[in-house]
C-alpha cells in the first residue's frame, strides 16, 4: 500500500486527498477483491494496475473470482444491512473516490481519484475550518481547531492532523428544528481523536442527541467514527427506540472495535414534542445529564456497558424532562478534564455549575462559557478532545 | 514511574502511582502484555495510590483484560477509591471487571 502511494506522487494530488482517500478506497478494493472475489483463497491473485496522470491517479483492482454484480450489492446504509460486513467496502469507495466502475464480469474495479478542490470526504456535508460562534444559536455548530499548520510534520503527527481534518469534516451540522435550540462543540487534541456528536431531525418531528468518544486515536478511531456516525444517522432514521439503534451500531463496528482494541462510550437521547421525559440508551458514557433551570442536575445513568466489549443487548431507559425548560447536556471527560482543579478529581461539578448558572442562556452562549473556562485552565490532565453538547426543546 | 510491578505468589501485581490516562498507559500496556508474554496468567492491578482514570486509561485496561481472558488468565483490579469506583458504575464497567476492595481480597484464589 505505500508503494502504491508513493508510485502516485507524480500525480500531485492532494496530500491529504492521496494520503486518506486513495489509501482507504485501494485497501477496500483490494479487501474485496481477496474476501469476496476470489473467495479468501490464497491460491488465486490479486492484480493492481496503477496509471498516474498529473492530476489523477487511476487504480485498476481485479481478482480471479467468478464476478459479481455490484448493482445487487445492499446499501449498506439500510438497516437491515447494518450489520453486514460487506457492501461497506464498496460504499466507502463510493464515497471517497471521484469514479468508482466495475467491469462487466464484475471482477474488476476501478478507481479514479482527480485532484479537485473541496473536501476530501464526501460523506455528510463538510464544515468551514473554523466557525464563529453565532447568538443564531439552532445553526452551525461551532468547530475551533488547535492544532498548528503549516509546520513540516513528520509522518506520525501528519497522520494525526489527517485523522482530525477527517474527524472535523465528519460532524455534520445541527440540523435547524422547530422548537429545538442546539448547539454543539469539539475541540481537537492534539494527540488524541475520536470525540464526536450528532444532532438528527427523526421522524414525528422528534429530536435524536447522540454524543461518542471513540478511544484510541488517529486513522483507526476517525475511521471508526466515521462508519458509526453513517450507521447511527441511517439507524436513527428509520425511527427505532434509541435501544435498538445501540444494537444496530454495535453489530455494524462491533468486529472492528474488537479488532482495534478500541472501545466507544456512547449516549443517544431522544427528545419529543412536548413529551415529559428523554428517551435514552447510554454504552458506558459517563456525563450525560438533564439540567433544570433551579440548577438541579440529574445524570442519565449509562444503561449498558460501553461498546467493543461484546456488550449487546442494549436497552432503553427513561428520565423526566421539562419541555422548554431543562437542559440537556453532553460532555466528554476531556472537557471535564481541563478544568479539574487541584485537590478535585474531576471537573464535572464545575461543569454543571457553569451550565446552572447560564441556564437562561442561548445554548451557544452557554458552550461559550464551557469552553472559556475550559481554555483558561491549566491542565492537570494531558489533553484529549474536548466535546459538548448542549440541546433545549419544547 | 507511574508504575511498580511486583509478584505475590504466583500473582503478578501493578501499583499505579498517581494516575492511568492517556499519557502513560501503553507503558502499562507494554509492562503487563509482557509479563503475560512470560508465561504470567493472574494479574492484579492495585489503585489504592491511584487518583485518575481517563477513558483512555479505562480503554487500555479493557484491552488487558480481554488479552488475558484470552490466555486463559485473570486480571482484577483492587482498591478503587469511591470516585474510581463510582467511574466504573458510571460506565457499567463494573460489570466487566472483576472489582475488590482491597489487596487481600483480589489475591484470594
Amino acid at each position: 500500500m505505500e508503494r502504491a502511494v508513493a508510485c502516485c506522487a507524480p500525480a500531485g494530488l492532494d496530500r491529504d486527498r492521496l494520503l486518506f482517500n486513495f489509501r482507504v478506497g485501494l485497501t477496500e478494493a483490494i479487501s474485496n477483491a481477496i474476501l469476496f472475489g476470489n473467495v479468501d483463497d490464497p491460491g488465486k491473485r490479486v492484480r493492481i494496475e496503477l496509471r498516474v496522470r498529473p492530476g489523477e491517479v487511476t487504480a485498476r483492482v481485479s481478482d480471479e473470482g467468478g464476478g459479481f454484480d455490484p448493482g445487487a450489492v445492499p446499501d449498506p446504509r439500510l438497516p437491515e444491512n447494518i450489520a453486514k460486513d460487506s457492501g461497506r467496502g464498496i460504499f466507502l469507495m463510493r464515497a471517497l473516490m471521484d469514479e468508482v466502475h466495475f467491469n462487466d464480469a464484475g471482477n474488476a474495479v476501478t478507481l479514479v481519484l482527480r485532484d479537485l478542490p473541496g473536501p476530501s470526504v464526501s460523506l455528510p456535508p463538510p464544515l468551514p475550518d473554523e466557525v464563529d460562534s453565532q447568538p443564531d444559536a439552532a445553526g452551525m455548530p461551532g468547530v475551533e481547531r488547535q492544532s498548528g499548520e503549516g509546520e513540516a510534520l513528520d509522518g506520525l503527527s501528519r497522520e494525526m492532523q489527517l485523522a482530525h481534518d477527517l474527524q472535523m469534516k465528519l460532524l455534520p451540522p445541527i440540523p435547524r428544528v422547530r422548537g429545538v435550540e442546539a448547539a454543539a462543540r469539539v475541540v481537537p487534541a492534539e494527540s488524541v481523536g475520536g470525540d464526536f456528536y450528532q444532532v438528527l431531525q427523526l421522524p414525528g418531528g422528534r429530536t435524536g442527541v447522540m454524543i461518542g468518544d471513540v478511544s484510541g486515536h488517529g486513522f483507526p478511531a476517525a475511521l471508526i467514527m466515521a462508519l458509526v456516525m453513517s450507521a447511527a444517522a441511517i439507524s436513527a432514521q428509520q425511527g427505532g427506540d434509541p435501544a435498538t439503534v445501540l444494537e444496530h451500531l454495535d453489530r455494524a463496528i462491533g468486529d472492528e472495535l474488537e479488532s482495534t482494541e478500541m472501545y466507544l462510550s456512547l449516549c443517544y437521547c431522544v427528545l419529543s414534542p412536548g413529551m415529559p421525559e428523554v428517551v435514552y440508551a447510554n454504552a458506558g458514557h459517563p456525563h450525560a445529564f438533564i439540567v433544570e433551570p433551579s440548577g438541579t442536575t440529574r445524570r442519565l445513568l449509562a444503561t449498558d456497558p460501553p461498546m467493543g466489549i461484546g456488550g449487546a443487548p442494549f436497552s432503553d431507559a427513561r428520565v423526566k424532562w421539562a419541555p422548554g425548560e431543562d437542559l440537556l447536556l453532553l460532555f466528554t471527560d476531556g472537557l471535564s478534564d481541563t478544568v479539574a482543579r487541584r485537590g478535585r478529581k474531576s471537573g464535572e461539578d464545575l461543569v454543571l455549575k457553569t451550565v446552572a448558572r447560564n441556564h437562561r442562556e442561548p445554548a451557544v452562549e452557554i458552550l461559550d462559557r464551557l469552553f472559556e473556562i475550559s481554555a483558561q485552565s491549566v491542565p492537570l490532565i494531558p489533553a484529549d478532545d474536548r466535546t459538548a453538547v448542549v440541546v433545549r426543546a419544547e | 514511574m507511574s508504575f511498580r510491578e511486583r509478584t505475590v505468589g504466583r500473582v503478578t501485581v501493578y501499583d499505579v502511582d498517581g494516575q492511568l490516562i492517556v499519557g502513560n498507559r501503553h507503558e502499562l500496556k507494554r509492562m503487563m502484555l509482557e509479563a503475560l508474554e512470560g508465561g504470567a496468567r493472574r494479574f492484579v492491578i492495585d489503585f489504592s495510590r491511584t487518583g485518575y482514570i481517563d477513558s483512555s486509561g479505562l480503554g487500555v485496561l479493557i484491552t488487558l483484560s480481554k488479552e488475558v481472558r484470552a490466555q486463559g488468565g485473570d486480571l482484577r483490579l483492587a482498591s478503587l477509591n469511591p470516585d474510581l469506583q463510582r467511574l466504573f458504575e458510571l460506565t457499567k464497567l463494573d460489570t466487566f471487571f472483576r472489582i475488590c476492595d482491597d489487596l487481600g481480597e483480589a489475591l484470594d484464589e
